[in-house]
């Protein structure tokens, strides 16, 4: 359970962070200053990767859990 | 009759407005929405992870700037307090080259870094004004003063050779 409500949490944080990193990137690139775009977009691919790995996880830790609407489940 | 409106109230019911009481299962409504919520999270993040791959594409594309000396204007058609309009690197860049009351060259992009009106001259109070939104840079740095723009104009090194004044190169963040 706690696990489930750990992975939600690291999703909720990694809208967060990738909102500014897309935001810084935007900066750099408008201010020409192309190291800075190859660098935060090496650090986006980084944590959109684990963000996938937690969805992944999350998605394990939900549908794992006891099914608890037998009938007409959607 | 009376049997007939408790179906109306089941799920199986075959009466034909029977379905509206699925709608209003809380316990099943919290836990679909919390998932859903979950997933379209999960989705905006990545989504926003991998928007920023478009820009260091771009970056790679469009990275070299042929930053060689470009002729503007000679020196003695443009006098104190007065501001000529070039372009530099590209013909789409517009650029502005002041010559202050004090005597110094300066030129910067003039396509306001807010919504890029072009910047102007203003040799009254030397400073650079976009019109738009009333947005002010400083004339000696190319930094915002004041208004909307956030980010300071791209600064343009100039260069006098022969008493023809030169474009020579160019900084986007500078200062
Ligand atoms: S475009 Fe210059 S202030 Fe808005």
């Amino acid at each position: 359970m706690a696990k489930k409500h750990l992975y939600t949490l690291v999703l909720l944080v990694s809208v967060a962070v990738h909102v500014v990193l897309l935001q810084w990137t935007i900066e750099a690139y408008l201010g020409h200053e192309w190291t800075r775009v190859y660098t935060l977009t090496l650090i986006a691919a980084g944590t959109t990767l684990a963000t996938a790995a937690c969805t992944i996880g999350w998605y394990r830790a939900e549908y794992r859990a006891a099914p608890r609407h037998q009938e007409g489940s959607r | 009759m009376g049997n007939k409106k408790n179906v109306r109230n089941q799920r199986e019911g075959k009466d034909e407005l029977v379905q509206l009481v699925s709608n209003v299962n809380r316990a099943d409504d919290v836990d679909l929405n919390r998932r859903a919520f979950i997933k379209a999270t999960a989705g905006m993040s990545i989504a926003l992870g991998l928007a920023t791959i478009p820009f260091s594409i771009r970056a790679a594309i469009g990275m070299e700037e042929d930053d060689d000396a470009k002729e503007i204007i000679a020196l003695d058609e443009l006098p104190r307090g007065k501001s000529a309009t070039f372009y530099y690197p590209e013909e789409s860049d517009p650029a502005l080259l002041i010559h202050t009351k004090s005597g110094e060259l300066l030129a910067y992009n003039s396509a306001c870094t807010h919504l890029m009106c072009p910047v102007f001259y203003e040799s009254e109070k030397e400073e650079l004004v976009c019109p738009c939104h009333k947005g002010y840079f400083d004339l000696k740095s190319g930094h915002p003063t004041a208004g909307p723009p956030q980010r300071e104009l791209p600064r343009i090194d100039v260069e006098v050779r022969n008493g023809v004044v030169y474009a020579v190169g160019r900084q986007v963040r500078h200062g």
